[in-house]
């Protein structure tokens, strides 16, 4: 993995986390960006990468948006990017329908997570309304699936190489 | 390392970045007053990142509400017009006693109230998930800003600070499923605890179900919970009902929390664990 890639894809993500934070607080609770980084890495790095963007990425998300604990985000998204970048070593995921289903898996694992974790640590949480954890899962497989030809054609990435990466 | 196969190694780091991970999180459990040294060196590292969207952010958010405001100022100044007339007669209604009030406050404390020092800030970022209800503002440590300071904004409360940085802090909103605020009926003057949903409205819990209180009753702060002095707003109640032994009671926010883009953050004075009786008259800070 190129660790300025990694730095970069960071970055944009908590920018674009901020900035809708900002304009469009509601819109952050239909899709996390940096679960879009964590699949993008799954699919098109490695398992290892993956979670390290995770870790990196989730951290980020802690620092700035949560109030209870520290490091609940970057220990679901971690966990995240091991098995997504674990299932995409073994099944070949990198076309539309797959990316999709990443985002819908990835989104799911992570409201899931979210609930378990904080029960775990005592905190007061809020049960998962079925449709909203659809509606949400079904907007970060859209955007998975939307972000891959965009990446590609600002840096020319040839799809057909992406098939020969390692685990 | 090198000589362990990828999928061993993966899960070798797995195991190591999700052990570091539990030892943060436990670390942060145990400094609720949010001292977090990682938490900090993570705000500090991508604070340029957060401050150009912000900025970024202040442009578009001018634009996009210059279209909003021009949209609903029509609306807004019929409920207005409205709303003078009301208020006109109730000002009326009061004027007499708010004369009679301030003569018996002054006599009873001797001394007049000053509201708690406070610092103007203006919000960079939000979140609204369904766990946590966040927002970052531009104002920290180095302006006087410290965990547990309460935090309002015109219209009543808005939450507490739970983490400071030097340039930046976050507010934990009462809308955040674990967040707390004493609160109290204005009008009977029933006390009980107002709790975040995750959601639009509010819960008010610990109030029996014999408590008298009716559609439309403002709650405002009881100052017992040692954060919010007594009399912000909170909010209007939307529903009650007994539910058992305790009432049912959903409040309607007085702040509207998407919305908010300049705070006041009430830094700590000595003066400020007076009553800050003069909010609650007046109904707004």
């Amino acid at each position: 993995m190129s660790l300025l890639q990694g730095l970069l894809a960071l970055a944009l993500a908590l920018g674009l986390d901020a900035l809708l934070g900002r304009l469009l607080p509601a819109a952050l609770g239909y899709f996390d960006p940096m679960l879009v980084v964590v699949a993008y890495f799954a699919l098109r790095r490695s398992q290892a990468s993956a979670m390290l963007v995770g870790c990196a990425g989730g951290l980020l998300h802690d620092g700035w948006f949560h109030a209870a604990v520290f490091g609940v985000s970057g220990f679901k998204k971690t966990l995240e990017g091991w098995v997504v970048g674990g299932i995409a070593t073994r099944i070949d995921l990198n076309h539309l329908p797959g990316r999709i289903g990443v985002g819908v898996l990835l989104s799911i694992a992570d409201q899931l997570l979210d609930v378990g974790l904080y029960r775990l640590l005592g905190l007061r949480v809020v049960p998962i309304d079925p449709v909203r954890m659809l509606l949400r899962a079904a907007a970060t497989g859209l955007l998975v699936a939307a972000i891959f030809p965009i990446v590609d054609r600002v840096s020319g990435h040839d799809a057909s190489r992406a098939l020969g990466r390692k685990a | 390392m090198s000589s362990l196969n990828p999928a061993r190694r993966n899960a070798l780091l797995l195991v190591v970045l999700l052990f570091s991970q539990l030892l943060v999180m436990s670390s942060s459990v145990r400094d609720a007053a949010g001292s977090s040294l990682l938490n900090r060196i993570t705000m500090q590292v991508s604070g340029p990142v957060v401050g150009l969207s912000h900025t970024v952010g202040g442009g578009a958010s001018g634009m996009l509400g210059g279209f909003r405001e021009l949209r609903t100022a029509r609306d807004e100044n019929r409920r207005l017009r409205a709303e003078i007339a009301d208020l006109r007669f109730e000002l009326e209604r009061h004027r007499e006693d708010a004369i009679e009030n301030e003569r018996l406050r002054l006599l009873l404390l001797m001394k007049e109230h000053i509201a708690p020092q406070s610092v103007a800030a203006r919000v960079v970022t939000a979140s609204f998930s369904d766990q946590e209800h966040v927002i970052v503002v531009d104002r920290g440590s180095a302006d006087g800003v410290a965990a547990d300071q309460p935090v309002i904004a015109w219209g009543g409360a808005v939450g507490r600070v739970v983490f400071v940085d030097r340039g930046y802090a976050k507010i934990r909103l009462i809308t955040d499923p674990n967040s707390g605020v004493a609160g109290i009926v204005q009008r009977s003057r029933q006390e009980g605890m107002v709790l975040g949903r995750g959601k639009g409205l509010l819960e008010m819990s610990y109030v029996p179900s014999f408590a008298d209180v009716e559609l439309g009753d403002r709650i405002v702060t009881s100052g017992i919970d040692g954060v919010f002095p007594k009399g912000i707003g909170i909010g209007e109640v939307e529903a009650s009902e007994p539910s058992g032994i305790a009432r049912a009671i959903l409040v309607e926010p007085e702040v509207q929390f998407p919305r908010l883009e300049e705070v006041l953050i009430l830094v700590r004075t000595e003066s400020s664990d007076a009553p800050a009786a003069a909010w609650e008259t007046g109904g707004e800070p």
